[in-house]
């Protein structure tokens, strides 16, 4: 896994060196002491003199040869540290096959060391690197090189029920905050050898492990390099956490939607991989990124696996419906009773007029006050323990709304819309488009205060021309609808597995540089399973 | 940061239906609206897609250039550099009358008390804002928003049926007045509004990848707007008959002001301004696009986008300026309409055909 | 270039912003007008229009709090000018809040103006966007507009919303009266054919019924009901049909839904009941050596509802028997009307409008002599009746007469 730095000598982020601080060797690297003593002081040094580095000075076998193993407690396996580390080089290491000619550091490299991943290490900036990721460095007299072996440990998270994204029937487990146990868990469920991991380390203070998995033959090499292209650009001093990534990584700054969806479910990720998308872990949380995504995507949830066919599609046009009523209705029903009665049948204008005599405010004050408090309430509900949160944050809002009904500060068809228009909200599977909708949508109510209907529509059109401008790692959000893709629609806009044909959606591509080869196929034959052509859009 | 714009097939279909739709599908058509309108559409749309050809020829011939670039080619640089700015102008103009018209019609249907110049300025702002984001975005647009209008129509439609108004009798005699007058409207009223309109589609042709089947997409698109269009127009004639439909200045409107199909499903009238604004808004749209098209290529701009803007403001202000009332708007347009509208989009283009062909005939005797 | 942008946008913007919002207004601030009623000032140009303003808070039933039981269901307001709008308009001095005409249902026109021409009242109706084409209209019969909205009626919030439920619901069970609409009239004032419009006549004491004691009482003190069908020519009132010839009016109009025909039995008269559940109206012409001459063909019906005799409706003579005479009758109903009609030279079936489909070319030579052609013409009655079911029992109960 993401441990030692040499592994990455041969691969393409060298230029991490450029995060070294100001005072070291132009290309960063240390050499090492060959004296012992001097090595095991200047990593204490270095580490801060600080209580949980163990120093063990012990000797190897029977040769009397001077050694320190240097580890970090609390992010290493004690067990590991003394059966295999210590025990191995201070018991079982038998001197006596000691060649002149080699080593002790080969030998004990070759022969004495039973730990299962082992490098060499040759400089400060990996050897210290090593021990606070969890490995232990064993130092060894008049040797300058270093030898470290795996031996990450300590207290984790155990793999447990995600929290968030809750599905009925489908497996429980969930990620953590280890990125080993996270790419493991998807490594069980796609036991191919076309999965690809590429490790990343963002961040020159954090050095937060980042790595990206998909699967070659299925996701177009584009997306892959353009997102290998800004992760290694991202310069900063410390991750913290996937959002945060997320707004490093996406494609434009100034949207409210999101480009790129991110999930604690392993079975989800899955889902994704297989769809040719590229998954980004981020050492530290269970919430792992997914690029490239469409706007559509954000109302699938993975339960829609789970469940049959019909019943997914049914609910997906629920979703749907419900975006529509989370976006619109408090803003039609401002429209309808400030600037078009005349669209309101006769009796029910009637009634409301009958409840609005008493009420003081204009119509979009009245329904700015309550989405106002109903916003108050949701976040004040999320705050709450998780027992007594939900149920004071649904019946305070019902009950705040039936006293204000009836202290005639509000008029209740307000309170059945706002009610009907935050449930609407719930529905949304994505957290992230939930959040984004509520803010659009006190826009829109804006927009009908000011022009009711004509506002609403003009306002309509400048958000889609907002979302068909937008990309996701280059490919449009509105895919599938726009650029209009028919072979997709049923697979990518209802999101149901199709079962029998093993397809992909053939639209991920970012346009291609080359316009003279204009004979490319906007619609390629459905059959190109294994690898799709450039999609210009 | 010029992104590599393409254009499906499918997204120029949208956008041809669409803008087809624009105006002509709530507002009366052809100098003489009569119940025979509908044949009348029917009649002019061949001349449509002959025109529409004509375009797609050129976008072959020339596959990356638009239209003042292949002016510029055909006629050469002196004559051809004024003739496109000309189009410009005439661009700005046609899409500021697009907005006068919707905007007089939303005052007159339902915003009576506001002023011209917010309901103007809330449409340039969508108009500005597609135009600077580029081709592809519109064209995109354009495809979501075929959906909706498609689905608006069917709903309107269903609701139409369903309120039992129609009266396939209203749209007896079919001619009554014999064969001339309906052929007469067709051509050249008809074939100009809305059909050779359809000429400013040749400043994104190069954006259209598969040039070969621009022609058949056109072709499909413009008949399937053609018959739905008559569809509309002889649905309006069945519900309110010819002689409201002749006299009205909405007439879209009117009918579904009187659609009532069970006691809930009435006062539609939404829907129908819904259309108008989107047709209206892809009208314009395209034409202030091909505008700054032309404009970004004979001044040698490097960025269309930053066009967006004050092209969007001279047809605000123009739109506000050019009429002091509806009916002297709607007679200005007669006279452009057998004026400008045909000067520019049919006779120039043939023109610049014959020309074309002209020198290629010469081209072709010279290597011999 | 940047700023330019930014500033342009909030130009853009601020001309939305700072005036205000013009077209919102509050439903508290609003007055819904639900029906419109236009008289005539005699001897003058002036028309008088009165609105009724509906209460909505005594329209709502359930409600925390204010009870609606106690309020006026409706306000009548009216003002004089010379035009509808104006006169509209001018109630605003008395009416405490904004007049707002989208909902308004009904328009009653008052008999006297009604005499007087009523063809140049739906200018207004047609340019507005606010009034709808499909309202229904009414004739004030024996009385005014105003008077007639005034009533009070029980049971129902307002008195528009009374005279539309009745208006529909008579001209299809009843069927001697015809459901007017707005776009109706104005395409028959515009063709050559005249408009037919239903009458409403107030019964009881008026006046009596314009105060609350008529809420009161189980019978009211007064009360509006349909009555006549009125026949238009050249614009202007030119009679009443009534009763049987209204009905046969409905039948040539291909109005005629449902309604109840009393036929004879043996012995006695009008004994039995035939409800129509279909009935449908084909209007041909023909022209005679130039001259028009129409066939009215009717298709119909019915089921035996009621009788008062004891027939047996199994055997085919007996059913063929009713079949006749309801043909007969309606027959005789539908030339009663086409009579009434060709007296007052009002072309109301719309003939005018099949001799221009039928014969365009002849239609324009037609054209200005048509009253006195149309009242002369020919019209022949053609009826065919079907009893298809008698309910949930074949023979009656009755016993017959032992002699």
């Amino acid at each position: 896994m993401f441990k030692h730095p040499d592994r990455f000598a041969n691969k393409h982020v060298r230029n991490r060196e450029d995060d070294s601080k100001p005072g070291r060797q132009s290309n960063g690297k240390m050499p090492l002491f060959s004296r012992l003593t001097e090595n095991l002081a200047y990593i204490k040094n270095e580490l801060g003199d600080s209580p949980d580095i163990i120093v063990r000075k012990f000797e190897i076998g029977t040769s009397q040869t001077a050694a320190g193993a240097v580890y970090m407690d609390g992010i290493t396996d004690k067990n590991m540290v003394n059966q295999y580390i210590l025990q191995s080089l201070m018991l079982d290491a038998d001197s006596r096959h000691l060649d002149q000619d080699q080593s002790v550091l080969s030998y004990i490299n070759d022969n004495a060391l039973s730990v299962g991943e082992v490098f060499i290490l040759k400089d400060w900036d990996s050897v210290i690197l090593a021990v606070l990721s969890g490995d232990t460095v064993i130092f060894i007299e008049d040797t300058d090189e270093a030898i470290s072996g795996n031996t990450k440990g300590g207290e984790q998270r155990t793999i447990s029920e995600p929290s968030t994204q809750v599905v009925i029937r489908g497996p429980k487990d969930g990620f953590t905050e280890s990125i080993g146990t996270n790419v493991s868990l998807i490594r069980r469920r796609i036991k191919s050898p076309n999965v690809r991991l590429e490790p990343f380390k963002i961040g020159t203070e954090t050095k937060t492990a980042v790595a990206i998995m998909y699967l070659q033959g299925k996701v177009e090499n584009s997306l892959v390099q353009e997102l290998r292209n800004r992760l290694q650009h991202i310069r900063i001093e410390s991750l913290t956490g996937s959002e945060h990534l997320e707004e490093l990584i996406q494609d434009q700054k100034m949207t409210p939607f999101p480009t790129l969806t991110n999930t604690e479910r392993p079975d989800a990720v899955t889902n994704h991989i297989l769809d040719g998308r590229i998954v980004i872990f981020v050492d530290g949380t269970p919430f792992n990124l997914i690029a490239p995504i469409t706007f559509f995507k954000n109302f699938q949830s993975v339960e829609d696996y789970y469940m049959r066919p019909e019943a997914a599609a049914a609910i997906q046009f629920l979703r749907y419906a419900s975006l529509l009523i989370s976006l619109f209705g408090p803003s039609i029903y401002i429209a309808a009773i400030t600037f078009h009665q005349e669209m309101i049948p006769t009796p029910l204008l009637l009634s409301l007029a009958a409840q609005r005599e008493s009420v003081p405010f204009p119509a979009f004050i009245e329904a700015l006050m309550m989405e106002f408090t109903f916003e108050i309430l949701r976040e004040a509900g999320i705050r709450m323990p998780r027992a007594i949160g939900q149920a004071v944050s649904i019946v305070g809002a019902l009950v705040l709304g039936q006293a204000a009904v009836e202290a005639g500060i509000i008029s209740s068809a307000m309170v059945i819309v706002v009610a009907i228009t935050g449930i609407s909200s719930f529905a949304n599977p994505t957290y992230s488009m939930a959040l984004s909708i509520r803010l659009i949508r006190f826009l829109m109510m804006v927009a009908a205060a000011l022009l009711g209907f004509y506002g609403i529509a003009i306002l309509s059109i400048i958000l889609i021309a907002h979302m068909c401008g937008l990309t996701s790692l280059g490919v449009p959000y509105m895919t599938h609808i726009a650029p209009f893709v028919p072979e997709d629609q049923r697979k990518t806009l209802y999101g149901l597995p199709l079962t029998k044909k093993a397809e992909i959606p053939q639209t991920f591509a970012i346009p291609s540089e080359n316009e003279t080869n204009g004979e490319t196929d906007s619609s390629p034959p459905a059959s190109s399973a294994s690898h799709t052509e450039g999609r210009p859009s | 940061m010029s992104k590599p714009t393409a254009i499906s097939p499918t997204q120029l279909f949208a956008m041809i239906i669409l803008f087809e739709f624009g105006t002509a599908l709530v507002l009366p058509i052809g100098m003489a609206p009569g119940p025979n309108v509908w044949l009348s559409i029917l009649i002019a749309m061949p001349g449509g897609i002959l025109l529409y050809l004509l375009l797609a020829y050129f976008a072959k011939q020339y596959p990356s250039l638009n239209l003042s670039g292949y002016i510029q080619k055909i006629v050469g640089v002196y004559i051809g550099w004024p003739i496109s700015l000309l189009f410009i102008l005439i661009f700005i103009y046609i899409s500021s009358r697009n907005l006068r018209e919707a905007g007089d019609l939303l005052i007159a249907s339902s915003y009576d008390q506001t002023p011209l110049a917010v309901v103007h300025a809330a449409m340039i702002i969508p108009v500005i804002y597609v135009v600077y984001k580029g081709v592809n975005v519109l064209f995109r647009v354009g495809e979501i928003y075929l959906i909706i209008m498609l689905a608006l129509g069917a709903l309107s439609f269903i609701a139409t049926l369903m309120s039992g108004a129609i009266d396939l009798k209203n749209l007896l005699p079919v001619m009554g007045e014999g064969w001339i007058p309906t052929l007469k409207n067709a051509y050249p009223n008809i074939f100009l509004f809305p059909f050779a309109e359809l000429f400013c589609f040749a400043t994104i042709m190069p954006h259209f990848k598969q040039k070969q089947i621009a022609g058949r997409t056109g072709m499909i698109a413009i008949i399937t707007s053609s018959v739905l269009l008559s569809l509309t127009h002889a649905l309006e004639v069945t519900v309110v008959g010819a002689d409201v439909y002749t006299r009205a200045t909405f007439p879209l409107f009117t009918v579904i002001s009187t659609v009532k199909a069970a006691e809930f499903l009435q006062r539609l009238d939404a829907i129908v301004i819904l259309a108008l604004i989107i047709g209206v808004f892809f009208k314009m749209t395209m034409y202030a696009y091909a505008a700054a098209a032309i404009a970004a290529d004979i001044f040698r701009f490097a960025e269309q986008r930053s066009l967006a803007y004050p092209i969007g403001a001279v047809i605000l202000l123009v739109s506000i300026m050019s009429a002091w009332s509806y009916p002297e708007h709607s007679t200005e347009g007669s006279r452009h309409l057998l004026s400008l509208h045909p000067f520019f989009m049919v006779i120039l283009p043939v023109l610049l055909l014959i020309i074309h062909l002209i020198r290629k005939r010469f081209s072709h005797n010279r290597p011999a | 270039m940047r700023t330019c942008r930014s500033f342009c946008l909030l130009m853009l913007l601020s001309l939305l912003l700072l005036p205000g919002c013009w077209n919102s207004r509050e439903l508290s601030d609003m007055a819904i007008v639900i029906g419109i009623g236009i008289d005539k000032i005699p001897d003058t140009d002036q028309y008088r229009v009165s609105l009724q303003i509906v209460n909505p808070g005594s329209v709502v039933t359930s409600k925390s709090g204010s009870g609606g039981q106690n309020l006026m269901p409706n306000v009548v307001y009216s003002s004089v000018d010379h035009t509808v709008f104006s006169a509209m308009r001018k109630s605003s001095q008395k009416v405490p809040r904004r007049l707002f005409f989208a909902h308004s249902q009904l328009l009653v026109i008052g008999e006297a103006l009604a005499k007087d021409g009523i063809d140049d009242l739906f200018d207004f109706y047609e340019r507005s966007h606010e009034l709808r084409l499909n309202t229904s209209v009414v004739i004030a019969k024996g009385t005014d507009a105003e008077s007639l909205l005034r009533v009070l009626i029980p049971l129902q919030t307002t008195t528009t919303t009374a005279i539309t439920g009745r208006i529909k619901v008579t001209s299809e069970s009843w069927a001697q009266s015809v459901d007017t609409t707005i776009s109706d009239i104005v395409k028959s004032l515009v063709g050559e054919g005249a408009p037919v419009i239903s009458g409403i006549r107030v019964t009881g004491n008026p006046s009596k019924g314009q105060k609350k004691e008529n809420l009161e009482q189980s019978t009211p003190l007064s009360n509006v009901e349909t009555k006549g069908i009125a026949v238009f020519t050249d614009g202007k009132l030119a009679g009443w049909l009534e009763g049987k010839s209204a009905r046969g009016a409905v039948w040539a109009l291909d109005k005629m839904k449902s309604t109840i025909v009393n036929i004879d039995c043996e012995d006695k008269k009008d004994a039995m009941a035939i409800e129509i559940t279909f009935s449908t109206t084909k209007v041909k012409a023909h022209l005679i050596n130039g001259k028009p001459s129409f066939t009215i063909q009717v298709t119909e019906e019915g089921n035996l509802s009621e009788t008062k005799c004891p027939i047996n409706p199994k055997t085919h003579e007996v059913i063929a028997k009713l079949q006749q005479q309801l043909a007969e009758e309606t027959k005789k109903e539908i030339e009663l009307a086409v009579k009434a009609a060709q007296l007052t030279r009002s072309d109301i079936f719309g003939f005018a409008t099949v001799i221009k489909r039928t014969y365009p070319k002849d239609w324009k030579k037609m054209k200005e002599n048509w009253p006195a052609l149309y009242s002369e013409s020919e019209v022949k009655v053609s009826v065919k009746a079907y009893v298809r079911r008698t309910g949930l029992r074949f023979k009656s109960y009755i016993k017959p007469k032992e002699e």
